[in-house]
């Protein structure tokens, strides 16, 4: 009774996109139907949209820019959705897109040499802030607002500050936001490593105005 | 400074310094499953680099909750617009 049609109405996720594998050994991929089209991108890319929407703000670090990047990214990621292979990662395929999106839109606009961080801080970490202050780790961490947390990203150069995102908000393994941002592993890893001790930086300067890290003598 | 300047403990094939090196790579969980190994069964014996990882892993997910964004309703709404898909 229930035929193919009535599965695809059924559930949109159980559409199924078929490659044709040419005598050559070439993949053709089967164009999708618009009806198809709408019915996966519906069920599959528009519950990401607030997720979407997140990463666009800390790239472009402004709601209008924000807005306007994740709706250019989502017509991309529609416009080429037959070209993304169900059952693959589809996180890291939209995150992608929107990356160049972003590149794309805003590249023209960077024209100031590309930002570094400085290694002044060493080692040192908001850890050993804590510890050395006698604070407590629990009341530093609790003292952290959205908007801290947020500058103190928006801080940070962009290259760093897109790889700490995509590795401590988003959860992405190294080799998935090498392939995101187009970047090898070796310097996803590079740019995560600095990128965090950065941020912590800037915590720590956060926390220590606040008065909630006191200073070693303080401690004392 | 490393947490060795405060504390050296040498358990099993990992010390300390070693510990604080790979500490990104551990709670990245992007280290060979022997080698992770190998970091948990220090941490297990060392308080002080323990209370180190605790920290960081804590600090990540606090970072990332302060994070959560919500994309404006009429943005969404006009995506949806514009790629002619059915509003809700």
């Amino acid at each position: 009774m229930a035929d193919d049609t009535q599965t695809r109405a059924d559930d949109p996720e159980q559409v199924e996109v078929v490659d044709g594998v040419q005598d050559d050994g070439s993949i053709v991929r089967t164009e999708l139907s618009e009806e198809d089209r709408r019915r996966l991108f519906e069920a599959q890319v528009m519950p990401l949209a607030d997720r979407l929407y997140g990463a666009a703000m800390r790239y472009t670090r402004d709601p209008v820019d924000a807005q306007d990047l994740l709706q250019e990214a989502m017509v991309k990621a529609y416009r080429s959705y037959h070209q993304y292979q169900q059952g693959t990662n589809l996180k890291a395929w939209l995150y992608r897109v929107l990356h160049t999106t972003f590149l794309s839109m805003y590249r023209k606009q960077q024209r100031r040499p590309q930002e570094n961080l400085t290694d002044d801080w060493g080692d040192h970490t908001l850890f050993d802030a804590v510890v050395d202050s006698g604070s407590v780790e629990e009341d530093v961490l609790a003292s952290f607002t959205d908007q801290a947390v947020k500058d103190a990203l928006a801080d940070l150069p962009e290259q760093f500050r897109m790889a700490v995102y995509l590795a401590d908000i988003e959860g992405f393994a190294y080799k998935e936001i090498a392939e995101i941002m187009d970047t090898p592993v070796g310097t996803v890893m590079s740019r995560i490593h600095r990128g965090r001790k950065g941020l912590q930086e800037a915590l720590t300067e956060y926390a220590r105005q606040r008065g909630i890290l006191g200073s070693h003598e303080d401690a004392r | 400074m490393t947490c060795s300047d405060d504390h050296q403990t040498t358990a099993g094939a990992v010390d300390c310094d070693e510990l604080f090196e790979k500490l990104d790579l551990l709670i990245d969980r992007e280290l060979p499953q022997e080698e992770l190994d190998e970091l948990e069964t220090h941490l297990a014996a060392c308080l002080p680099c323990a209370g180190r990882r605790d920290f960081e892993s804590q600090l990540r997910a606090v970072v990332r909750d302060r994070c959560a964004d919500h994309a404006p309703p009429e943005l969404v709404a006009k995506i949806r617009q514009v790629l002619e898909l059915p509003s809700r």
